[in-house]
């Protein structure tokens, strides 16, 4: 079966069937989102790993229970999102212990994290600038409050619509915003040296 | 050079003569001189430019020919509804037109000329402002360099998280996954393709499931029309003198008993025979007894169809979801 035109509904169903080429076209589709949204959430490889395959764990066994009225992708950011923002709970992982570089220590580290840069049409100059400047912006990231966090994420490195943030984070659209508000304007005076 | 006006400041009339672009290049050259030495003139340009910018934006002002005019006339209601200051002697002196109009555009200037504040611009930088509202905030920012300043710095700060790069988990995260994954793992192929050609049919039956409150309005709506229409129709009869339910009633009784001895045989004289179909039967007999009865039975009964026909569409099509409240209390 051709599983790369079927959309995520037809691979949800499938999946539910127990079809396993479905399961595996639906984690080539979302290990990649997940695993960013998640990392950047606890800014631990290791950990944010265990988290993004705990989300994949939970959601493939429980796929039966999937909606299809929903967006696949909604649905799964949310348990992933839930799953993160549960574990920075326990653990009290919150913002003052993550301050760290959000780039791998070890060579090992760095072999085993492929990082995938989508635009490959800039100089080696340019990149390693940008570079730089994520690497300020990660941290600044990583210094908000869990939920503008997932907010910040949700909306501008993965594109999602005010309205289906609302859905994955479980809040009205006016607190989204609100979210979203405060976020960019903490991450604006952290970085103004940066950006002005 | 000598100078005609050193001493006088810019009037009214000179500054829109300028934003108009309806003066000689020596008037202009002779403003813009006046205006970099004089603060008071300068400002009132400024204030003008603003206004000029802030008139762009808003559609229903948009000078026609008769723009003028149309501001005076609504003149009155405009100056009560935004002073709410105390009126002070002074001011209750009679005044033209002219003035008053030229008040009403300084205060809207001045609002014009208010900072955006930084909820206001991140909404227009993500295009969430309604379409007036955008077209009044670039007005501003075309005028103001602060605001620009501002707008640029959250548009860097958004595009540099948009340039983030995605990540990818560890080559071995897939097998890890998929080696814990309960479902179908002990499903026979040929279970698995019978569950399959299921899910299949529940994903297409749940493409066929409305998703909007309108799509349901309107399939309420076809269910209900039989209904509705049954109930007009036996109104429409019931309604006719030459058709009395009695006469009705045996003419089904009749059709009825036909077929169903045509149909059924002796299974269709044990209904006759039941104290159902007797029973059915007394109460037409009954009520064509009461014509005037069986009438208000009638109306009711289309009343109470449509009223519910009315109170459905009533709660599918006006009732707002959450969500779009919070959409409209936050804009
Ligand atoms: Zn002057
Ligand atoms: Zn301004």
């Amino acid at each position: 079966m051709d599983f790369d035109t079927q959309t995520d509904k037809e691979l949800a169903a499938l999946a539910a069937a127990g079809n396993e080429g479905a399961f595996a076209e639906l984690l080539r589709r979302y290990e990649r989102p997940i695993f960013s949204l998640v990392y950047r959430m606890v800014r631990d490889r290791a950990l944010a790993e265990d988290l993004a395959q705990e989300t994949f764990i939970r959601a493939f066994n429980a796929v039966a229970s999937y909606d299809p009225r929903y967006k696949f992708s909604s649905w799964i950011f949310k348990i992933a999102n839930n799953h993160t923002i549960d574990h920075l709970r326990r653990r009290k992982l919150d913002t003052v212990s993550i301050d760290g570089s959000p780039h791998a220590r070890t060579v090992q580290e760095e072999e085993q994290t492929r990082l995938v840069v989508e635009s490959t049409d800039e100089n080696p100059q340019e990149y390693v600038e940008h570079r730089e400047l994520g690497d300020q912006i990660e941290q600044a990231i990583g210094k908000l409050r869990p939920e503008y966090r997932t907010a910040v994420l949700l909306r501008h490195v993965e594109g999602y619509a005010y309205e289906e943030i609302s859905k994955i984070m479980d809040l009205p659209l006016g607190t989204v915003k609100t979210y979203l508000h405060r976020a960019r304007g903490e991450l604006k005076e952290s970085l103004a040296h940066l950006i002005s | 050079m000598a100078q005609k006006h050193p001493k006088t400041h810019l009037t009214a009339e000179r500054i829109q003569a300028f934003l108009d672009d309806a003066l000689s290049r020596d008037d202009r050259a002779e403003i813009q001189e006046h205006a970099t030495s004089c603060g008071r003139c300068q400002a009132e340009l400024e204030t003008w430019q603003l206004l000029y910018s802030e008139l762009g934006g808003l559609p229903e002002l948009s000078p026609a020919p008769n723009f003028r005019e149309r501001v005076l006339a609504g003149l009155d209601t405009a100056v009560a509804g935004e002073q709410r200051l105390p009126v002070s002697a002074e001011q209750r002196l009679p005044v033209s037109g002219e003035q008053r109009l030229f008040g009403w555009l300084r205060q809207r200037a001045v609002r014009a000329a208010e900072h955006l504040g930084p909820e206001r611009l991140q909404d227009y930088v993500e295009g969430l402002l309604p379409e007036r509202q955008m077209a009044r905030v670039s007005a501003h920012l075309e005028a103001c360099e602060d605001c620009h300043g501002e707008e640029e710095q959250w548009r860097s700060l958004i595009h540099g998280i948009e340039k983030l790069p995605v990540m990818a988990p560890s080559s071995a995260f897939a097998s890890h996954v998929m080696g814990q994954i309960r479902i179908g793992r002990l499903m026979r192929p040929a279970a698995a393709s019978t569950a399959r050609g299921f899910a299949l049919a529940r994903a297409w039956a749940g493409r066929l499931v409305p998703r909007t409150q309108k799509a349901w309005a309107v399939i309420s709506g076809i269910a209900l029309t039989p209904v509705t229409v049954v109930a007009l129709l036996a109104y429409a009869v019931f309604s006719n003198p030459l058709v009395t339910p009695g006469a009705l009633a045996s003419f089904l009784w009749w059709r009825i008993s036909d077929g169903a001895n045509a149909v059924w045989g002796l299974l269709a004289d044990g209904l006759v025979e039941s104290p159902i179909a007797f029973y059915a039967y007394s109460a037409l007999d009954l009520l064509a007894g009461y014509p005037g009865v069986t009438a208000m039975v009638a109306v009711s009964f289309a009343a109470a169809t449509s009223l519910a026909g009315w109170v459905l569409y009533r709660n599918l099509m006006t009732t707002r979801t959450a969500d779009e409240n919070y959409a409209r209390a936050s804009v």
